[in-house]
Parts: structure tokens; C-alpha cells; sequence
């Protein structure tokens, strides 16, 4: 009878109930992430033993890298890029379609797509795009008599990582749409009509009510966007694998050649040590951020 | 008390597991039914090369009841490379046969234990006596064999005889022939030489490797990787190839944005005769008939062309193995993957290397009595006849050093650095790499 009660206690079911995915997130996260530490103070090709103790070596060299401070340029820079197109647009999208207009749901639908498209299909859908011999971009703009402004979209030191930003942003936008949407249905209806009922235009309501409620949101999605930026790495390493010449290199591209093509395990993972750092530190600033928020209310 | 054992007998169910989900499938086909053997390379279905596999597949099945071979094709070069990587990183035991390009990756692998010597049984029964000249020294290090190559590659200047002849305009023998050559393709419109360097540094590397060639010949790189006295990547030779190489991106020798191009995309552009030229490997012409078999007829090759003052002879060439196999020393079927890997270089598969894929058999050939085409009959007798090869230099190299080296082509292709600079980083990542 009495180990009835011990079951039925309400913590010990949490208890049981995280344990599964505690050990997963112990196996899976935490241990790997000692592990690479460990490993970063190894100069170690990754195959036999680990050995080479270098201790801080690979932390110098990569401050001392020019190929790391180029991706990390990169990097800030896609966090800078997302937030300022990624952001004004969800927001617009999502004051559209959760107004009165026709055909919302499809709307809603199209612009979500690209989410649900898988990111290589993604990538292979905009090579072709802009691929600049043949691909749909430069042919349209040869069609329409702008012959001088084709490019190679990919292969332009200067212009590959813009035109990747762009596809990252045409995917993104629809999540942060929904993210939004979400927020404003939950804005008081009262709120509206009240506003309605003073004589406000629909600007007016836009300006004075749903984006300052919206601003909760629009700290999240910012957060949410700028670590997911740090440690951006698929539709880079599918479009131009960071090149050319390191153009487009991000930290996470760059962890991956030098861990996996070049062998360097150890150099590897203080690159991944210190994206980890770089990511860890944004969370903890984002959690600061929406605790106060919560504190304020 | 029984909510208590299922919820137990549940927790138990999960976490187990979780923790034994990798265990079941290495003790798996191992106790009934047949035994299959694995195999990882590149050729998917359609390729030309996939159905030389194949053939000499079957044969094996039929010789060897009870075995079966799952081939697992990853497409393209470099997303097999990072599988592979991956693979070996996790301990390599996920096949038992694998696509190698031999020289300094394999050597790697081998080194730490990864790959099974083949050398005593190359020598046992006349094995390794079979294949051509130089073919097995691509496989080779530390004086042991690890690899079978099935076929040997060249890297040719492949041309559109239709548009060279609409435009009168003689194959190029020196250099300024072929920079004249492009000039007046441009000025017609027509794509001169068509090139990728998009995830594909290394279709760059081939016009940087015989150039260094042509220049200096085959010593420098020799020496330089050797790590000789007084070698270095910062010899002449280097330096005016990529200066070479940065004046036919000048003079627009290739494609406008050909950095954001990838390899593909290269072939598309060629055989859609957009473009006149396209520097590759001896796969190529097997792919265009394939392909484009209507263009098939147009295509003819030329030798890289010398460059004026160069120690290089025309008849070096650049070249290597690109379809060669390899086993991984975890196998616990080495008798049978071994007489898998001796049908790979019988003549029967020689044959289907020829004849399907028209590519060059590894193995000793008598190429008189064989029915082909005087395309691959000429192709072939530029690897007999050449006066040295060149082993493509990211696969001569360790992986780190290649890496360097490759995103330093692309730098030089992108003007972003100048050829002493490249020269200069080259070396010093050699000199920590190779000391």
C-alpha cells in the first residue's frame, strides 16, 4: 500500500517521466560537448588515439586565423541581414493575412511552403536559379534587355553570400510569420473595436495597438533568429560549401572542412567549442530578455 | 503494484532501447540467409560505370552461392567524401568495400589501420602482375598495396570539332594558341573553355596542374610534397603557372561566373554546345555518349598545350585512378570480398570498362584485338604513351594540405590573392603538414 502512494506521488511520475529524455539529452548533448572540449586541446587527426596534448594551441591559432574572423563576419553578418529583412516582413505578412482578405488560408499556406520544403531541394531549386549561364535569373534578365546586370549569383566573391542570405530569408519568413499571426489572434478583440469605436484608421490601429503588443514577439523571433543564424549551416554548405575562396564561409561550415575534410579533429572542435560559447551566451541574454518581460507584467 | 511493473517493464523498453538501437543490426544477417557484402561508391543508377560494377557483381554472385552485394551510391565525388569521412570518423565498419582515388587519402586510412593489405595476396597468384604499368603505384604506400584500381584516368583537352571548324580555327598547340583560340570563340559568342568551381575546386586544379607542368615538369611537385632539400611550393614553376592561370581568367577564357558553376552544370553547358572546350578526365566522353549521344560525334580531344620556355614535355600527362576499391580492415568476409575484388580486375570486367563505360582498363589490355571506337582507341594511347603522369595533386596530398590547396586554386581563380602569396601559403601549410 505504501509504495501505491510512493507511485502516485506527482514527482516522482515527473521524475520517471523526464528520466528518458534527460539520459538522451546527457548522451547526445552534454557528454559531446565535454568531449569536444577535451578534444580541442589536441592537435589529433581524429582516426587513432588521441594524442599531440597542444593545450591552448588551437585556440591561438584560430584568433590568429583569418579564414575564422572572416566566417565570424559572415556569420554577424547573416544575423544582422535575417533580422532586418526576415522580420519586417513576417510582420507584414502576418498583419495581412489575419485581416479580412480573400483566400487567407492558401495564402498562408504559399508563404509557409518553404519551410516544409526540404532544405536540399531548396538549394538545388535556387542553383538553378542562379545559375549563371543558363539559369532562370540571368536568362530573365538578358529577356528584358538587363543584360548588363547578369552575375554569377554563387560565384562572385562579393555577391555569394548575399544571394544565399536571400534564399535563407525566402525560407525563413514564413516561420516567423506564423510566429507573429500567432501573436496577433491573440491580441483582445476589445482592443480593436474599441479603437474602431474611437475613429482610428487601420494604420493607426497597426501602429498604436498590434505592433507595440507584438513586441514580446518580436524579441523572441529576434532571438530565436539571431542564435539560428550563429549556428546557420545547411543551405550554405548545399549552395556554394562556403566558397568561393571562403566568401560565404560561416564558423559552422568552416568546423565542418577542417573536422571532417582536412582531419584536423582538434582544431575542429575548438571552432566547435567556441561556436557553442558564442551560442550559449546569446541563449542566456535571450532567456535575461524574456524573463524580464514576463517580470513586468 | 502492477501499474508499477508495466510502468517499470516500460521504462525499461525505452531506455534499452535507446541505449541498444546501434547493437542489433552488426549481429543481424550474420546467423541465416545470405551474407551481403557492402559496397560504397559513386556510380548511381544510369551511370556508365554503374553497369561495369554490376557485371562484374553478378559474376561474383554466380561463382559465390550464398553471398549477396548491396551497392550503396552516393552520386557525386564530394558528398561521398564527406559520408566517407563521417564513416570512418565512427569507427569504419558501415561497408566492407570502398571507392578510393588512391595517393594520399588512402595512404592516410591505411596508416591508421582502417585498410586491408592487399599485398601478400597480390603477389601469392600472379594478381598483382595483371594490372598495366604505374596503375598500382597510385594505391601503393609504405612499399604495401591497398587498393584494386579498375580503371586509370587522363585529363585531356575535349573539344567541339563542329565549332572549332565553323569558326576555322585550328587545334591549339602552345599556349598563346589557345588564349588566340579562345579570344576569337569569345568574340563569336561561344563559351571558350567551360569550367566549375562551385564545390568543385578540383575541375580548376586540373588546368593548374598542367600548367605547373608545362612550365616546370614533373620535379617541382614531386619534390616539393617529398619534402626534398631546397623543394619548395614556392618555386618558379608554381608561381608562373598561377600567374598563367590568372591570365586566361584575364582574357576570359572561361565562362562569364564560371566560379559560381557547378560541375553538373559543366557538362550540360558543353554538350549543349554553348561551349567550345572543357578540360576532364577520360570519363567524360563514356558520360557524353551516354548523354548527348547526338554530340557524341563532335567530340575530339587535344594535349594541354606547351607553354613557351617550359621544361614540361607535351606527352606528360595529368591523370590517376578514379574508380578504385579498396577494403576496410573491419570485414569479416575478407576470403570472399578478395575474390569480389579480383573479379574487378578480371578481363571480363576490362571489357565492360571499355566497352560500356569507354573508359582505360587498369588491368593489361589488348587493346588491338578490342572493338572500340577511335575516340577512347586514341584516348587510351595517351596513357601508353605518355612520359610520366601526374597523380592529381589534392589526392598526392594528405587531406589537410589538399584542402589548403584546392581553396587556394579557387582563390586564384577568384583573383583574390596573387600566385606568390598562394605559393607562399601553400608552403607553409605543407611545411607544418609534411615536417
Amino acid at each position: 500500500m505504501h509504495k501505491r502512494r510512493v507511485l502516485n506521488d506527482v514527482n516522482t511520475t515527473i521524475v520517471l517521466f523526464l528520466v528518458p529524455a534527460f539520459i538522451l539529452y546527457i548522451v547526445l548533448v552534454v557528454i559531446p560537448i565535454f568531449k569536444s572540449l577535451e578534444f580541442s586541446f589536441f592537435r589529433w587527426d581524429g582516426l587513432g588515439a588521441l594524442e599531440n596534448f597542444v593545450a591552448f594551441d588551437n585556440y591561438i591559432s584560430i584568433f590568429k586565423d583569418r579564414i575564422f574572423w572572416g566566417s565570424f563576419s559572415n556569420n554577424l553578418f547573416l544575423v544582422f541581414f535575417s533580422i532586418i529583412t526576415q522580420m519586417p516582413f513576417a510582420i507584414l505578412l502576418a498583419i495581412a493575412l489575419t485581416s479580412k482578405i480573400k483566400g487567407k488560408s492558401f495564402l498562408r499556406t504559399m508563404y509557409f511552403a518553404p519551410q516544409i520544403i526540404s532544405t536540399v531541394a531548396t538549394g538545388y531549386l535556387f542553383y538553378y536559379i542562379f545559375e549563371p549561364t543558363f539559369g532562370l535569373l540571368n536568362e530573365t534578365l538578358k529577356l528584358i534587355g538587363l543584360q548588363n546586370f547578369t552575375q554569377g549569383w554563387l560565384g562572385e566573391p562579393k555577391l555569394a553570400l548575399l544571394s544565399v542570405l536571400f534564399v535563407i530569408s525566402w525560407r525563413f519568413v514564413g516561420f516567423y510569420m506564423v510566429l507573429f499571426m500567432a501573436a496577433i489572434e491573440g491580441i483582445s478583440n476589445e482592443l480593436f473595436e474599441a479603437a474602431r469605436i474611437d475613429g482610428c484608421t487601420k494604420f493607426q490601429v497597426v501602429r498604436k495597438i498590434t505592433l507595440p503588443l507584438l513586441s514580446g514577439t518580436l524579441k523572441t523571433a529576434c532571438i530565436l533568429s539571431i542564435v539560428g543564424s550563429i549556428k546557420y549551416f545547411d543551405l550554405v554548405w548545399i549552395m556554394t560549401a562556403g566558397g568561393p575562396a571562403h566568401a560565404s564561409e560561416l564558423i559552422a561550415t568552416y568546423m565542418y572542412k577542417k573536422t571532417f575534410l582536412s582531419w584536423e579533429m582538434g582544431y575542429g572542435s575548438a571552432l566547435a567549442f567556441i561556436l557553442f560559447i558564442i551560442a550559449f551566451s546569446l541563449s542566456i541574454i535571450f532567456m535575461r530578455l524574456t524573463s524580464s518581460r514576463q517580470d513586468k507584467k | 503494484m502492477y501499474k508499477k511493473v508495466m510502468l517499470g517493464f516500460l521504462m525499461a523498453v525505452v531506455v534499452g532501447s535507446l541505449l541498444f538501437a546501434t547493437g542489433v543490426e552488426d549481429g543481424g544477417g550474420k546467423a541465416e540467409g545470405p551474407v551481403t557484402l557492402k559496397i560504397w561508391d559513386i556510380y548511381p543508377e544510369g551511370a556508365p560505370f554503374r553497369a561495369v560494377l554490376d557485371g562484374a557483381i553478378e559474376r561474383f554472385k554466380s561463382s559465390t552461392p550464398g553471398f549477396e552485394v548491396e551497392s550503396i551510391s552516393y552520386g557525386d565525388m564530394s558528398n561521398y567524401k564527406t559520408k566517407f569521412a563521417t564513416m570512418i570518423a565512427s569507427g569504419g565498419k558501415d561497408t566492407d568495400i570502398f571507392q578510393t582515388w588512391g595517393g594520399g587519402q588512402l595512404a592516410m586510412y591505411a596508416r591508421k589501420g582502417f585498410v586491408l593489405d592487399l599485398t601478400e595476396e597480390m603477389s601469392s597468384d600472379g594478381w598483382g602482375e595483371q594490372f598495366a604499368e604505374a596503375a598500382l603505384t597510385f594505391v601503393s604506400s609504405d612499399d604495401k598495396i591497398w587498393g584494386v584500381p579498375i580503371e586509370l584516368a587522363n585529363v585531356m583537352f575535349y573539344y567541339n570539332t563542329e565549332l572549332f571548324e565553323k569558326n576555322n580555327l585550328d587545334v591549339p598547340v602552345t599556349f598563346d594558341e589557345l588564349l588566340a583560340v579562345s579570344k576569337k570563340l569569345k568574340e563569336n559568342d561561344i563559351i571558350p573553355i567551360v569550367l566549375a568551381l562551385n564545390k568543385a575546386e578540383w575541375v580548376g586544379d586540373f588546368i593548374y596542374q598542367y600548367l605547373v607542368t608545362r612550365v616546370g615538369g614533373l620535379d617541382p611537385f614531386m619534390e616539393a610534397i617529398a619534402r626534398s632539400p631546397g623543394a619548395s611550393f614556392e618555386d618558379p614553376a608554381f608561381i608562373e603557372a598561377a600567374e598563367l592561370l590568372q591570365t586566361m581568367v584575364a582574357s576570359g577564357c572561361f565562362q562569364e561566373g564560371f566560379m559560381g558553376t557547378e560541375y553538373g552544370s559543366m557538362r550540360q553547358i558543353f554538350t549543349q554546345e554553348k561551349a567550345a572546350m572543357m578540360l576532364m578526365g577520360s570519363w567524360l566522353p563514356g558520360q557524353i555518349a551516354k548523354e548527348a549521344p547526338q554530340m557524341y560525334q563532335k567530340v575530339d580531344f587535344f594535349k594541354f598545350p606547351a607553354v613557351k620556355g617550359g621544361q614540361g614535355q607535351i606527352t606528360d600527362i595529368v591523370g590517376g585512378t578514379n574508380a578504385s576499391f579498396a577494403v576496410l580492415s573491419a570485414t569479416k568476409y575478407p576470403e570472399q570480398v578478395i575474390s569480389l575484388m579480383k573479379e574487378f580486375s578480371s578481363q571480363e570486367t576490362a571489357d565492360d570498362v571499355l566497352g560500356v563505360a569507354k573508359r582505360l582498363p587498369a588491368v593489361k589490355y589488348d587493346f588491338e584485338q578490342s572493338e572500340m571506337d577511335s575516340l577512347t582507341r586514341r584516348i587510351a594511347n595517351e596513357l601508353n604513351e605518355s612520359t610520366g603522369i601526374q597523380l592529381y595533386y589534392d589526392q598526392a596530398s594528405t587531406p589537410s594540405l589538399a584542402q589548403t590547396h584546392l581553396s587556394l586554386i579557387a582563390s586564384l581563380f577568384a583573383n583574390t590573392i596573387t600566385p606568390k602569396e598562394a605559393s607562399a601559403e601553400w608552403e607553409a601549410a605543407a611545411e607544418k603538414e609534411l615536417r
